[in-house]
């Protein structure tokens, strides 16, 4: 049988989209429930791939200064290859294959500008597949969500 | 802020796990549980970090996401980008220095939803000139634990 979240889950996860780190006992006071009971609730949450309870870190106050949204457009036959090769560079922490214009969008985060340059000016080009890319670096960002994401393929 | 050894240990502990507790962080990392406590409450204070509860995004039924750069009247960039904040299913809005003037991560819950954001509400800003989409099929690598925390 698939597991599925019910009213009582969804109301641990409203507390805990307050506080994260609320304690089961004080969310078990809070929904008039026992605390083992919201401790198992938590479990099925976690492990069974519904949320992750984790802390986002802001890259750019952990001295990540630039981001660079950038577009590539890979030979044909080269698509996966080059897809598994840029996800295991450690500066880049999006890697998805699109359909338009681009092939691959990734987001990458550098330390400086020489560490950008080193990106765009080495690490892409020596890569076998890449036909062109179209590099960019954010300059002011509006908006970053990251309450929906996917759990595959985590670094 | 400048992150020390401590904070950087903490930062990746929670980053796995934000219910760990103050304890047992303390104990992995070799400092006492008022160190850990004292941190954690000024990084979340100074927004380097933000307990989250983040979704599985298999859990929408059809997960819709596109990229979008969008070129704009020079004037119209920053009304153009607080406009995009504004709508749910936009995800991630930046300017750019590069490529386009605008970038827009858009997640519907599929794909009709999904056009009607890019071709109805994304077109008709006042002040797009053109925006160019690829549709996202497939992540090789997504990290969640990077953001930015802005509100």
């Amino acid at each position: 049988m698939k597991l599925s979240l019910d009213d009582l889950d969804h109301k641990i996860l409203q507390i805990l989209e307050e506080d994260g780190r609320a304690p089961a006992k004080f969310i078990a006071e809070k929904l008039s429930v026992n605390e083992v009971t919201v401790s198992k609730r938590l479990a099925k949450i976690i492990d069974g791939g519904f949320c992750k309870i984790i802390a986002i870190a802001d890259f750019e106050k952990c001295g990540y200064d630039h981001l660079l949204p950038i577009g590539i457009r890979v030979q044909g036959d080269k698509l996966e290859e080059v897809a598994e090769i840029l996800s295991q560079q450690k500066e880049v922490f999006s890697v998805n294959v699109v359909s338009g214009i681009q092939d691959i969008e990734i987001l990458c985060a550098t330390q400086s500008l020489d560490e950008t340059k080193v990106f765009l000016d080495e690490t892409l080009p020596s890569i076998v597949g890449i036909k062109s890319i179209a590099p960019a670096i954010a300059s002011n960002v509006y908006k970053f969500e990251t309450d929906w994401t996917p759990f595959a393929n985590e670094a | 802020m400048k992150l020390d050894q401590t904070d950087k240990k903490i930062i990746q502990l929670l980053g796995a796990d934000a219910r760990m507790s103050n304890n047992q962080m303390a104990k992995v990392i070799g400092v006492t549980e008022g160190t850990v406590r004292n941190r954690i409450q000024k990084l979340i204070k100074n927004r380097v970090i933000k307990i989250s509860v983040i979704n599985n995004i298999n859990r929408m039924e059809n997960p819709s996401l596109a990229f979008v750069g969008l070129d704009v009247e020079t004037r119209a960039k920053d009304s153009v980008a607080k406009a995009l904040s504004k709508m749910k299913e936009v995800r991630f809005v930046s300017s750019l220095i590069g490529r386009h003037d605008l970038m827009a991560f858009v997640l519907a819950e599929d794909v009709t939803k999904l056009s009607k954001v890019l071709y109805e509400e994304i077109s008709s800003l006042p002040g797009v000139r053109f925006s160019e989409s690829s549709i996202g099929l497939k992540y090789y690598k997504y990290d969640y634990r990077w953001a930015r925390i802005l509100d």
